[in-house]
């Protein structure tokens, strides 16, 4: 599809979230530039080939044909769910507890209409520049998403679930979806995305996810994608974080034919903390991409990036984590992490471990490593008695694990030690 | 004054000592680039036909393509057609011995502390043979008649594409073709002299062979080209200097050096780069933009690069290897010292093809005052090199708070039995180590000195001893200032 079919496919979709100023910079910004391709040193990795070359529908006259999620959420996670289908809103399917008023929890629909103040001071300032025509598109059309404010000095102890449900049975579906998520002062929060798939049906979601930190908010921020093998899915993450505070985000990409996280992460205040770790397992001839930029904009700055992946079959993966520390972001700290095991002879990984600084007070390292399993550690395990798969397994999960337990969620993390396990069985 | 104390108080009084004018008679090409030019190149140099053709070939491709914008560098482009293509000394251009040079060429290379002169290279310590380019002319080799014996061939470009040109027609462009790149696509067509040097089978070279480059002429650019040949078994260490006069204007060097080292072969490469970095405002310099590879074509074959890089305003630079033999062996070690203006974006790149091939890449990156130092590499594991083995390393030192130190490495892995490791680290030098020196009576300038010659030694130490001196000094004299 070219860029026009994909303005005339979301412009069908009733959005009214992005304001008409908004909406033409970014159509403007589409007339000038391409489909990201492999001429661009960001996509040069990604292939985007049979994402574009699909034909989609929009999606956004299919009747909802479920009546039950609850198999598709995250087991022992019930409260506070926000179930989003082909990017609509599901209200009836959703649960939502605005605990004692500290919280809001809804749709971005709503949330523009009930706080438009909030919803204006935020919606859309998180991207400096327009960066690819994916994300002007999902600027000039948003449809819909989750819309999350979290008012001063208040705890949510209670994880709350996105639920992203892809359902394309007879035709291949796209469709956006737009998060934006907000920690007023001193509040904490603990939010996972899931993006599953009800049918085998291919779809394309386009999706971005915008979060702001103020001052010594703490944010715990999941993504977990397990879809079918038919579905692409390009997802768009920035944060901006305030003085003194802290985030944390955990990816983990199980399954999906192409699968691409930017994370962008602004720390822009002073001793403001990140740390992001990622997950991910392609097989077959999925490619599953994560591209980090971490910008240290002021002093005292601590970030960390861990993200290993198992790749088999003829899976492709990227990981380019990039480190930028700004003249004026004296006695950061930050580190970088990359680790690829790869297991058949036709996968391809490429690892960017990037650093780039303009300050002198730094202190700033990274690493990559990619090798095959340690074939004496497997001999030292088969020499005790253990079987040569049964080893495997103990080694891979070994290897995950460093991963696995950064999770702070503990049904979430058990929720994936068990699929983990069920994958290489 | 202790010895030491009188070479540290020398070389803080000294500035870019290389930075003078040899008032010579010479021969310079108008400015402008066309095929007119490029064919009057050719026939300055009694060139074969085959010659003129490719690179008019060249030429034709170089007009289609755009200059690189990738880099993080920031610079004012070149106007290629406001640079002289041709100039060199305009006494003829061929000695039957040193006593015809013109004498204020021998004074120029005496200026620069290199002695053309064999018994002079005798009496002393090195034992070298020199291959001085001056401009656009190779102006002298020297143990011409010691290499003869071996079967060595060592010259210059010209007289190796009169003399051998079965070798040239083999080799030249086999490893970096005349479409790789906007620079070097430019250096085929307008290449006017260079090294050459091909060590026959078996031969174990038995002396440095070292080619010094010299800008001299305002608004020209230099556009070298070296090619090396290391037959089956055989072994070679190459150096190559280089430095320029002080101007106020950007001069363009833009080299080709291309290697190809034969089943059991060992070539090692050293450079140590000195071309005028500016002056304080980042005024004048030179622009560096080099390719440099090459090729592990044989098993068991290994190249070594080495570079010490002080000079250039911007430095665009990245020796790659190519390494198709099974067990072939590729290494690259780097010192970058960036000060006051300069900009640096050098690396390596590492292509594995064969299986059981094996690289290390180490680089040291020091930045200084305004200057950004960069680190670019790529480790690319193709997917039948079986038992591949990367090793990369690439620090950073940072030496005051308005410099820049960047690492880029790309590495793409399509093999599951290769293993790569990549690891890097950038911090500036803690007051502890400074407050240690200080503490045994070491000035703070000093132990920055200190510091950084301890940071960058692994890498000094690979360099051949003559080569290894001037490299230190030069670091010194790089640094001086930089503390207070």
């Amino acid at each position: 599809m070219t860029k026009q079919n994909f303005i005339e496919l979301f412009s069908a979709s009733d959005s009214n979230i992005s304001e008409t100023k908004d909406r033409e910079k970014s159509l403007e910004y589409i007339k000038t530039h391409e489909l990201p391709n492999k001429t661009d040193e960001n996509w040069r990795n990604t292939d985007l080939r049979t994402l574009v070359e699909q034909i989609y529908f929009s999606a956004h006259t299919k009747k909802n044909r479920i009546t039950s999620i609850n198999e598709l959420k995250i087991n022992g996670l019930n409260d506070n769910c926000l179930v989003f289908i082909n990017g609509s809103f599901q209200k009836e399917l959703s649960k939502i507890e605005n605990e004692k008023n500290n919280i809001f929890l809804g749709s971005l629909a709503e949330g523009k209409k009930m706080y438009p103040d909030i919803f204006n001071k935020y919606f859309n300032q998180s991207e400096k520049e327009i960066e690819t025509v994916f994300t002007a598109l999902n600027t000039a059309y948003a449809q819909n998403g989750a819309f999350i404010y979290v008012s001063e000095n208040f705890k949510s102890q209670k994880p709350i679930q996105i639920l992203n449900i892809s359902d394309s049975e007879s035709q291949s579906t796209a469709y956006q979806i737009r998060n934006l998520i907000i920690l007023a002062k001193n509040s904490e929060v603990n939010v996972i995305t899931v993006s599953k798939s009800l049918s085998d049906g291919i779809s394309f979601c386009n999706s971005q996810n915008e979060i702001f930190l103020e001052a010594n908010s703490i944010l715990n921020f999941n993504i977990f994608q397990e879809e079918n093998i038919e579905t692409r899915s390009l997802n768009n993450t920035r944060l901006k974080q305030s003085e003194n505070t802290q985030s944390t985000v955990n990816i983990a990409s199980l399954s999906g034919a192409i699968l691409r996280n930017d994370i962008k992460i602004y720390l822009s205040g002073e001793n403001a903390r990140t740390e992001i770790n990622g997950i991910y397992l392609p097989t077959n001839e999925q490619q599953f991409d994560n591209y980090i930029l971490i910008k240290h904009e002021k002093s005292h700055g601590k970030s960390r990036q861990l993200f290993k992946g198992i790749i088999a079959g003829q899976a492709r993966s990227v990981f380019s984590g990039r480190v930028l520390v700004d003249k004026n972001a004296q006695k950061t700290d930050a580190g970088q992490l990359n680790k690829n095991l790869l297991l058949t002879d036709y996968v391809k990984a490429y690892s960017r471990p990037q650093l780039e600084i303009y300050a002198d007070d730094v202190q700033c390292s990274h690493g990559s490593s990619t090798g095959q399993i340690d074939k004496e550690a497997l001999f030292y395990l088969q020499s005790r008695g253990i079987g040569e798969k049964q080893a495997k397994i103990l080694m891979l999960n070994a290897f995950a694990k460093e991963v696995i337990d950064k999770i702070s969620i503990p049904e979430y993390k058990n929720y994936i030690e068990n699929l983990f396990e069920n994958k290489y069985f | 004054m202790s010895q030491e104390d009188k070479i540290i108080s020398d070389l803080k009084n000294k500035e870019y000592e290389a930075g003078f004018f040899s008032d010579y008679e010479s021969d310079v090409f108008p400015v402008g680039l066309n095929e007119d030019i490029i064919s009057q190149i050719s026939a300055k140099k009694n060139e074969p036909e085959f010659m003129l053709q490719f690179r008019l070939k060249a030429f034709r491709y170089w007009k289609t393509m755009t200059e690189p914008q990738w880099a993080n560098l920031h610079y004012e482009k070149p106007d290629f057609q406001n640079i002289s293509y041709y100039a060199g000394p305009k006494n003829k251009p061929k000695y039957n011995s040193l006593d015809e040079v013109d004498p204020e060429l021998l004074k120029t290379f005496e200026k620069l502390g290199i002695p053309l002169k064999e018994q002079a290279l005798l009496t002393g310590v090195s034992n070298v043979a020199v291959d001085a380019v001056i401009d656009s002319v190779s102006v002298h080799t020297s143990f011409k008649e010691v290499l003869n014996e071996k079967g060595i061939i060592f010259c210059s470009m010209s007289e190796a594409i009169q003399e051998h040109p079965e070798l040239i027609q083999k080799y030249l462009a086999s490893v970096v073709p005349y479409n790789d790149n906007f620079y070097s696509a430019l250096n085929c067509a307008v290449f006017t002299d260079g090294s050459f040097a091909y060590i026959p089978k078996g031969v174990r070279c038995p002396m440095e062979l070292s080619t010094y480059f010299r800008i001299n002429q305002a608004n020209t650019g230099q556009f070298e080209r070296t090619l090396i040949v290391a037959d089956e078994e055989s072994y070679v260490s190459y150096l190559e200097g280089c430095t320029a006069p002080m101007r106020d204007e950007n001069q363009l060097h833009a080299a080709v050096v291309e290697i190809v080292a034969l089943k059991g072969s060992e070539v090692k490469y050293s450079t140590v780069q000195n071309w005028y970095p500016g002056d304080k405002k980042g005024k004048g310099g030179v622009y560096n933009f080099v390719t440099k590879r090459g090729i592990c074509k044989g098993d068991s074959s290994k190249i070594s690069w080495t570079q010490v890089e002080t000079g250039s305003a911007i430095t665009w630079k990245y020796p790659s290897t190519i390494l198709l033999g099974d067990h072939s062996i590729a290494e690259f070690y780097s010192v970058a010292v960036t000060n006051h203006h300069q900009q640096a974006d050098t690396g390596s790149k590492m292509t594995h093809i064969g299986r059981n091939t094996k690289s290390t890449i180490i680089s040291k990156g020091i930045s200084l005052g305004n200057s950004q130092n960069t680190y670019r590499g790529l480790v690319k594991i193709n997917k039948n090199a079986q038992n591949a083995r990367n090793y990369s390393q690439c620090d950073s030192l940072l030496i005051g708070d308005q410099c820049g130190s960047h690492t880029f490495p790309y590495i793409d892995v399509e093999n599951p039995g290769a293993v790569v490791e990549h690891e890097a680290t950038t911090s500036k030098i803690s007051e502890d180590q400074i407050f240690y020196c200080n503490q045994r009576g070491i000035s703070a300038e000093n132990a920055v000195s200190l510091i950084v010659n301890g940071f960058a030694k692994e890498v000094l130490n690979k360099l051949p001893m003559e080569f290894a001196m001037e490299a230190q000094k030069l670091l010194s004299l790089t640094l001086e200032g930089s503390v207070g």
